[in-house]
C-alpha cells in the first residue's frame, strides 16, 4: 500500500444504503467505481460498513497511511449514519490527530440526501464560504432544513472561489429527472467526478495564511443534529 | 511530561458519549463556557489561547452567535 502515500486526497464513500436502493451487489459498485475515478490525485476508498463500529475501524486503520497536509474527503450516504456515528467519526479523526500530534490538512464532509435543492444549498455555502470555511449542507426540500458535517484544517482552509464548486455537487434532480435524483448510483459516480475536480482546485492553490494562530490547527465542524435517524 | 492537547466543544456530545470518554485520556476536551460574543472572543485571547482544535457543529450557532468564518478572522488577526 505504499503507493497510497502519494494520493494527495482521500476518499471515504459508504454507498450501502445507494447499492440497496439500486440494485446493485457492494463488488460491482466498487469496481466501477475504482475503475472510473481512480485515477491521478483522486483516489477512493469503498467500504460497505454494516455498524458504526466496523465503520470507524476501518477509517481508522486507513486514517493512518494519510500523510500531514493531506486532504480527507467522506462521502456518505446520510441514510447510512446517524447522529452517534457522526459524532463518533468526529471525536475519533481529533482523536487520532492528537495522538499523532498531526492534523490533516482539512476534511471534508458529504452528505447525501435523497432530497435536496441546489438552490437553498448554493445559498448556504455561499454564506459560509465568505470566510473561508465552507459548509456542505444538504436541505431538505420539505423542511428547509439542513444538515451535513464539514471538518476544515484551518492551515490550508478552502478558498471561497473553490467553495462555489461544490454546489454542483448536488445536482437539481428535478431537472434531470432518471439521470440523478432516481439512481443513486449515478449520482454516487456524479459525486467522485466532481470531488476529482475539487481535489486538483484545492491542491493548485496556495493561500497565504502568515497570521494564523499556530496554535489552533484544526477546526472539525460536524452537523449530526440533523442527519436522518434512520436506524442501521 | 507534555501536556495534552486541549479540544474545545461548542457544543456537548450527546450521543458518543463512550468515544469522548476514549477522548480524554489523550486530550484535554472542555465545553465552552463563554456567554456571548465578546465574552468567547475575548476568551480567545485568554483562557482558550492554547487549544488546540474546535469541535462545533452548526448548531453552534445557536449557542455562541458566530459563524466559523467570524471566528476564523478573529483567531488570524
Amino acid at each position: 500500500m505504499k503507493s497510497q502515500k502519494n494520493r494527495e486526497l482521500y476518499a471515504f464513500c459508504y454507498f450501502r444504503h445507494i447499492c440497496k436502493l439500486v440494485g446493485r451487489k457492494h463488488t460491482a459498485h466498487k469496481q466501477v467505481c475504482e475503475r472510473k475515478f481512480s485515477h491521478g490525485k483522486f483516489e477512493g476508498c469503498w467500504m460497505n460498513p454494516t455498524a458504526c463500529d466496523h465503520t470507524i475501524t476501518a477509517l481508522s486503520h486507513e486514517f493512518q497511511s494519510i500523510e500531514p497536509q493531506r486532504h480527507l474527503l467522506c462521502i456518505s450516504s446520510s441514510c447510512m449514519l446517524r447522529k452517534s456515528h457522526l459524532e463518533s467519526l468526529a471525536l475519533h479523526v481529533i482523536m487520532w490527530a492528537s495522538e499523532a500530534k498531526e492534523y490533516p490538512t482539512s476534511i471534508l464532509g458529504v452528505t447525501v440526501s435523497r432530497s435536496w435543492s441546489i438552490k437553498d444549498g448554493y445559498g448556504e455555502v455561499h454564506t459560509e464560504a465568505d470566510g473561508l470555511f465552507l459548509q456542505l449542507y444538504r436541505f431538505s426540500a420539505k423542511s428547509g432544513q439542513s444538515a451535513g458535517f464539514t471538518a476544515y484544517g484551518v492551515r490550508k482552509p478552502i478558498l471561497p472561489h473553490q467553495a462555489f464548486i461544490f454546489p454542483a455537487l448536488f445536482p437539481k434532480h428535478h431537472e434531470a429527472p432518471g439521470r440523478y435524483g432516481e439512481d443513486r448510483f449515478l449520482l454516487g459516480r456524479y459525486i467522485y467526478r466532481k470531488a476529482s475536480m475539487i481535489s486538483r482546485a484545492t491542491f493548485s492553490r496556495k493561500p497565504n495564511l502568515s497570521g494564523l494562530n499556530k496554535n489552533l490547527n484544526f477546526l472539525f465542524t460536524i452537523d449530526a443534529s440533523l442527519i436522518s435517524s434512520t436506524p442501521t | 511530561m507534555m501536556s495534552k492537547p486541549r479540544i474545545l466543544f461548542f457544543n456537548p456530545v450527546r450521543h458518543a458519549l463512550t468515544v469522548y470518554k476514549s477522548l480524554s485520556s489523550v486530550t484535554e476536551p472542555e465545553v465552552l463556557t463563554s456567554k456571548s460574543r465578546a465574552e468567547i472572543f475575548q476568551d480567545f485571547k485568554g483562557k482558550y489561547n492554547n487549544i488546540t482544535a474546535i469541535y462545533s457543529t452548526s448548531s453552534s450557532y445557536a449557542v455562541c452567535l458566530i459563524h466559523s468564518f467570524e471566528l476564523y478572522n478573529q483567531l488570524t488577526a
